[in-house]
């Protein structure tokens, strides 16, 4: 009983603290990202729920600068990869090298690429050749890196956080699906209000230097990390998630009508999975210990959008992916809908 | 970590009937508190259309079992229907709802993020947060106010359209008992006039003499009052109201006051005078005088449209003055006070023929009454006073009262069955009246005498005459000396009678 007890007490004292690191970090990239409030959060609890990021957005909004304000915040490890046509895959996750001992003998010695840090930066992921975006693939699914056969293990936390501008789209490589599945969400960045910009202007045109402190560490995340995989769903919201990935599908019998006329493929299972440890981070954050259909909803548009495969239809009439959850959204039923009116 | 659910999903939403349902722990006993408002909530959202439908049916229902002539089941039928709909909603009221239907119902309406809903179900979750996510629903159920949550809806369309369902159902209801309800004296067949003992029908079918000279003096005067209401000029009285409203609405006026005060003191001469010296002042009168004479007169014009020609005159004058047109005004103004001396004679011609009328009136009334005061007298002398001048005597009737039926005073037409009452002249006041003594039936100035005599004393069951004219029948009781003549449906209405009007209008100011 005392255990039960002990137990209890000391997770009501993880949520509040995770409460309290998160709210400090967000608040800390706020300090230099100006704006983009929504997107930072986004941003936060995607890398509490151990996820990878994919940020979408024109030129010079601010993306690398979030991330890099990002790992200033949680004082992890940080690289940026620049992506580009040429950018090979040992480029990524490195190589094996030739090195001459002190006895005089020559020796193979791995030299971890830029991959070994905690927050990878991939910017602008896009302009790299299928092969070599492929090289994340392992590491961001299995935390991992695969070279000569010797398997190198990522230390935690390790997210990567892509970056691609949806203009300019020629010379690009498009991600391959089984990729972008890979990514727990995709966040857009748009332009800022007049005020933000602004006070953007005020801040970086200036003789003073801008950035983040620490505000937390990669183990807090951690930790965050795996106190939000502890918080509960009921099964009625739990249904909720999986009435919203049927809804996707143009071929299920609960399929909505802009999914069954614009919708290739809908989203992958990963998508429901993402949903919910997405929402088990924001019930974390709003210090509840259960997920509510709020969260399951604020999760809903990031980790679904990249996973719904558009056809030539909706290319055509100009349908996009959020249009099409916009209208899922408004249109799957919750448990209690008609109860609470 | 050990993953454990409060209560299968399955159970928590299963219909629940009874609030042993919801656990009884202190959540449990507080969600089931919350339930029962919330279904009491829901019960009284759809009482509205539950009840309209529910009066609908009994209207119905009602309506169908009057049309059918089972009028006297509109009632049960309008009841029964209006019981299931009540007691529908008293179920619905009282029924209790599913846990997590109740719990979802106010995490929706208050925006509770499912805690309580959670806390229902419970969560998949390690024993530490589950119990903490129930401590928070705890917390978060203590402080809903149900009341607030789901305050009883109480619209203002609804409450008159249920007001009105419910009078549309009293008129329906009513009818149909107007529908069902026997007609006073229809129980009683026409037939039963045949039934009557020989001797009672005989001696009602017979009529009893009458002095010969009496009721030619009554035929006479019959014939006289005949002729004069033939003669009487119906429009006369309508140019006498005519005449008094155009009057007031003149009077309202500086330039008409004169002409309106003459024609609300009913002197049409006096009206043509005033009219003709409106006329002559007309050269006089500047525009704004004019213009103030002109409302008048389409005013008075307005209000005298009892009497077209009167109110035509009116008009023209007050066209005319209104254009300004001294011409036209002047001959308007004249045709008006030839139409007010018009009036006049005939309203005069009326006043001498309403007291010729009264004066024969009188006088019949007189001959009757010695009629009556024969012995025996009936039938005859009774039948002519249904001849009488409407505005002086009551319908035929309304005078053969009911003596001797069921106590009521008799007729001065017709003794009591069981007295042997005579009417004869007023002398004194009614103040004055010994006790023996009362007023006829028709609260004429004419007294009774009571007087019951020694062979009336044994009480003799009569037939009650029904439907039709009045049969005189001959009493056993009253030895043969007393005619009782009564009908159940005795007319109440009050005869339309000019002569009141007339003479409020007619008579000196």
């Amino acid at each position: 009983m005392t255990a039960a007890v002990d137990s209890r007490d000391a997770t009501e004292r993880q949520v509040q603290e995770a409460r309290a690191l998160a709210a400090a970090v967000i608040e800390e990239v706020c300090t230099v990202i100006v704006g983009q409030r929504a997107a930072i959060r986004d941003t936060v609890v995607c890398l509490i729920a151990g996820g990878n990021v994919l940020i979408e957005g024109v030129p010079g909004l601010g993306k690398t600068e979030l991330v890099r304000a990002l790992g200033q915040a949680l004082d992890l490890r940080f690289s940026r990869i620049q992506f580009t046509p040429d950018l090979m895959p040992a480029d990524i996750t490195g190589t094996t090298v030739v090195m001459d001992a002190a006895d005089g003998q020559r020796a193979f010695r791995f030299e971890p690429g830029p991959i070994f840090a905690n927050l990878v930066l991939a910017d602008e992921i896009n302009r790299a050749t299928p092969k070599t975006q492929a090289a994340l693939l392992e590491a961001m699914q299995e935390r991992q890196v695969t070279v000569a056969r010797t398997v190198h293990r990522l230390d935690p936390p390790f997210f990567v956080m892509a970056t691609q501008n949806p203009i300019e789209m020629e010379g690009t490589y498009p991600l391959p699906e089984a990729q972008v599945d890979r990514f727990m969400f995709k966040l857009t960045v748009d332009y800022p209000s007049a005020e933000e910009l602004t006070e953007i202007l005020e801040r970086t045109t200036g003789a003073a230097e801008t950035g983040a402190g620490r505000a937390a560490s990669g183990a807090d995340l951690v930790r965050m990390g795996a106190l939000a995989r502890r918080v509960g769903i009921a099964a009625h919201v739990a249904r909720y998630v999986v009435d919203l990935v049927g809804a996707t599908h143009p071929a299920n019998p609960n399929a909505h009508e802009m999914s069954r006329q614009y919708v290739r493929y809908g989203c992958s299972p990963r998508a429901a999975q993402a949903m919910v440890r997405a929402a088990k981070v924001y019930a974390l954050l709003d210090g509840r210990y259960h997920v509510g259909f709020d969260d399951i909803r604020a999760a809903a548009r990031p980790a679904m959008r990249h996973r719904i495969l558009l056809n030539f239809e909706a290319e055509a009439d100009g349908v996009t992916t959020d249009r099409i959850l916009d209208d899922v959204l408004i249109t799957t039923r919750r448990a209690g809908d008609a109860a609470g009116r | 970590m050990r993953i454990t659910a409060a209560r299968p999903f399955a159970a928590a939403a299963a219909p629940a009937f009874r609030t042993s349902a919801y656990g009884r722990g202190e959540f449990g006993r507080r969600l089931a508190r919350l339930a029962r408002r919330w279904q009491r909530y829901r019960a009284a959202r759809a009482a509205p259309k539950l009840l309209g439908l529910g009066f609908g049916l009994a209207i119905g229902l009602a309506a169908a079992s009057a049309l059918a002539g089972l009028g006297g089941l509109a009632p049960a039928a309008a009841g029964a229907a209006l019981g299931v709909v009540s007691a529908a909603l008293a179920a619905r009221a009282v029924t209790v709802p599913p846990p997590l239907t109740a719990a979802l119902a106010y995490d929706r309406r208050l925006g509770l993020c499912e805690r309580l809903s959670t806390a229902v179900v419970g969560a998949r979750a390690d024993p530490a947060m589950q119990a903490l996510q129930r401590e928070d629903a705890l917390r978060t159920i203590t402080q809903v106010d149900a009341a607030r949550a789901f305050p009883y809806p109480v619209r203002r369309r609804d409450v008159l359209l249920l007001g009105a369902a419910a009078a549309a159902l009293g008129g329906v209801l009513l009818a149909a008992a107007r529908v069902s309800a026997p007609v006073p004296g229809a129980e009683t067949p026409i037939e039963a006039l045949t039934a009557l003992p020989p001797g009672l029908a005989a001696d009602a079918a017979a009529p009893t003499p009458v002095d010969p000279a009496l009721q030619a003096r009554i035929e006479e005067l019959r014939a006289a009052i005949a002729e004069l209401e033939r003669q009487r000029d119906p429009e006369a009285a309508s140019a006498a109201v005519a005449a008094d409203a155009a009057g007031a609405a003149l009077r309202r006026t500086s330039e008409g006051r004169r002409l309106g005060r003459a024609l609300g003191n009913g002197d049409f001469a006096a009206s043509a005078a005033e009219a003709r010296a409106l006329r002559a002042q007309l050269a006089d009168m500047n525009s704004a005088r004019m213009d103030d004479l002109a409302a008048g007169m389409q005013q008075a014009s307005a209000a005298a449209a009892a009497d077209a020609a009167l109110s035509g005159r009116l008009a023209a004058a007050a066209e005319a003055l209104a254009r300004g047109q001294l011409a036209d005004a002047r001959a308007a103004l004249a045709q008006l006070a030839d139409e007010m001396e018009a009036a006049g004679a005939t309203v005069a011609a009326e006043r001498q023929t309403q007291a010729q009328l009264q004066q024969l009136a009188r006088q019949l009334m007189d001959a009757e009454a010695a009629a009556e005061a024969q012995p025996g007298a009936s039938g005859p002398a009774g039948a002519a006073a249904a001849d009488a001048p409407t505005s002086l005597a009551p319908p035929a009737e309304a005078r053969q009262g009911t003596a001797g039926d069921d106590g009521d005073p008799g007729s001065g037409s017709g003794a009591g069955g069981d007295s042997d009452a005579r009417g004869r002249a007023l002398s004194g006041t009614l103040e004055t009246l010994p006790a023996e003594q009362r007023l006829d039936a028709e609260g004429r100035l004419e007294i009774v005498d009571i007087a019951p005599t020694s062979e009336g004393a044994e009480l003799v069951q009569r037939p009650i005459l029904a439907l039709g004219a009045g049969q005189p029948s001959e009493s056993a009781a009253a030895g043969g000396r007393g005619v009782a003549a009564g009908r159940q449906d005795v007319a109440r209405g009050v005869p339309l009678d000019l002569l009141p009007v007339l003479d409020r209008y007619f008579s000196a100011p």
